[in-house]
This record gives structure tokens, sequence and C-alpha cells, in this order.
């Protein structure tokens, strides 16, 4: 009962609020307003730019190149043997993954 | 967002926001008016902030809930019943008053519970958008209804309002 008085009581009291002008005044008070500047985060570059090296880096110290190309290779010969995937190539595959997603990410937030 | 989106937004977001800022404020409707515009201003600026988790609408009262409470700050009122039924009784007739019983039933409670309870009853916000609004826990915003329903039933049952 007491709920139900207190929401009877604001629907009774609620107030309609009509524009008089104020969207117009407003739009006027925008219109001599600088445009909103969308800042980026300032550290986003940083982190893209970090994943990047850090994608290459470890691609050639582990000779990504040969082993990704050897690791494909024997897994397109058959999906059975799947022994041929050493450490070094599931490493290489994930961060030639790393590097083309932190690359993705970079491309979209720019265009 | 362009500026005709932005446009659009506040033509649809400004009656409820205006409404909040003038219960907020007794009834003092220019007051409000500068508030709401001030609001209006400062989410057009900051749009780039308004990361999308929650209704925009959430994310503007709580602009505006901010302008009120640096109002306050600044004109350092004194948070005290007797101050704000005097506001009640100053307002009556200026713009948007003439709601005196509303305002009197609100003068009843304390500042927080007066926020709470109106975001919930008259803006129909769910205790989790008043918690963001607030920015206060939601079990802090349940115990500030519940104590604020307890003073308001009172009220209305003192000026004969009890229904049965």
């Amino acid at each position: 009962m007491k709920e139900n008085n207190i929401e009877e009581f604001f629907k009774k009291h609620k107030q309609t609020i009509a524009d008089d002008g104020f969207s117009a005044r407003l739009s006027a008070v925008l219109d001599c307003t600088p445009q909103p500047i969308i800042k980026e985060q300032s550290n986003t570059w940083i982190v893209v730019l970090i994943s990047t090296l850090v994608g290459f880096i470890a691609f050639a110290i582990m000779g990504g190149y040969q082993i990704f190309i050897e690791g494909m290779m024997s897994a397109s010969k058959s999906l059975a043997t799947l022994s041929n995937f050493t450490p070094e190539a599931v490493l290489s595959i994930v961060f030639s993954m790393l590097l083309l997603a932190g690359l993705g990410r970079y491309a979209i937030k720019n265009s | 967002m362009n500026r005709a989106a932005f446009d659009q937004l506040v033509r649809t977001n400004q009656e409820p926001l205006r409404r909040f800022l003038l219960n907020l404020c007794n009834g003092n409707s220019s007051l409000s008016d500068d508030l709401a515009q001030e609001t209006f201003i400062k989410a057009y600026l900051n749009i780039g902030s308004f990361n999308g988790f929650s209704k925009f609408s959430t994310w503007l009262f709580r602009i505006g809930y901010n302008c009120y409470c640096d109002h306050l700050r600044q004109t350092q009122k004194a948070i005290n019943i007797e101050i704000n039924e005097k506001n009640a009784g100053f307002a009556e007739g200026s713009g948007h008053g003439g709601n005196h019983e509303l305002y009197l039933a609100l003068s009843k409670l304390k500042e927080v519970e007066k926020h709470v309870i109106l975001l919930f009853y008259m803006e129909d916000k769910s205790i989790k958008e008043i918690s963001k609004i607030t920015g206060m826990p939601e079990n802090t915003i349940k115990s500030h209804l519940s104590r604020a329903k307890s003073h308001l039933s009172e009220h209305l049952k003192n000026i004969g309002y009890e229904r049965e």
C-alpha cells in the first residue's frame, strides 16, 4: 500500500515539460561551440607498435618463415600427422596470427 | 556523431533531463534550464568518451547530476530541511513551478534520498541505472530508497494522501 501511494503521488505530480525553444537556444549555443575533438587513446599506437615488433622479432629469431612453410606443408600433407607440428611451428603460427590481428586492428582504427 | 544526430538526441532527451533537474532545483526553472544547457554542452564536447556500455540517457543524466552537484558545491548551499522548504516556497510561480505539494514532500527528504527517489519514481530509472548516474553502489541506493519511501510515506499520511 505504501509503495502504491508513493507511485501514485509521483504519477500525479509528473510534469510535462514543453520544449519552449530550449532545443533551438541550445542549438544556437552549440553553433558557437567548437566541434568536439574525438581523442584517440594516446597509448593505442604504442600497444600496436610493440606487439608488431615483438611479433616480427620472435618470428625472425625462431626461423618463423621456414618453420611456418614446413609446418603448413606438412599439415597440408595429412591432417593425421599432427605430430609434425613442432612447438616452434605452433609458436610461429601464433605470432603470425598476432601480427595480422595487430595490423588489422591498426588498419580498422585508422580507416 | 554529427550535429544533426546530436540535435535529435537533444530533442529526445531534453524533457526527462529538464524535469529531473527542475525537481532537483525545487521548481527553479531558469536554474534547471541553465544546468540542462550546461549538461548538453558538456555531453556534446565529450561525446567521444561515451563508450556505449550504458544508454545515452543514463550517461546524460550522470553529466546532469554532476552539474547539479557542482552547482550545489559552488553555491555552498546548506543541505537541510529548513532551506529546502524555503526554496520550495520561493520557487513557486517561477516558470514550471506550481508543484508545491511535490516540492514540499521532497523537502522532507535528505538531499541524497531526493535524488534517488526522483530517479526511481519520476524518471523510471532502475537501481542499476541510478547507480551509474549517481556513482553509488546498488546496495546504498536500495537503502536510501527504502529510507526515502519510509519518510515520504509518513509525510503523505500526514497530509491525508493515504489511499486504501
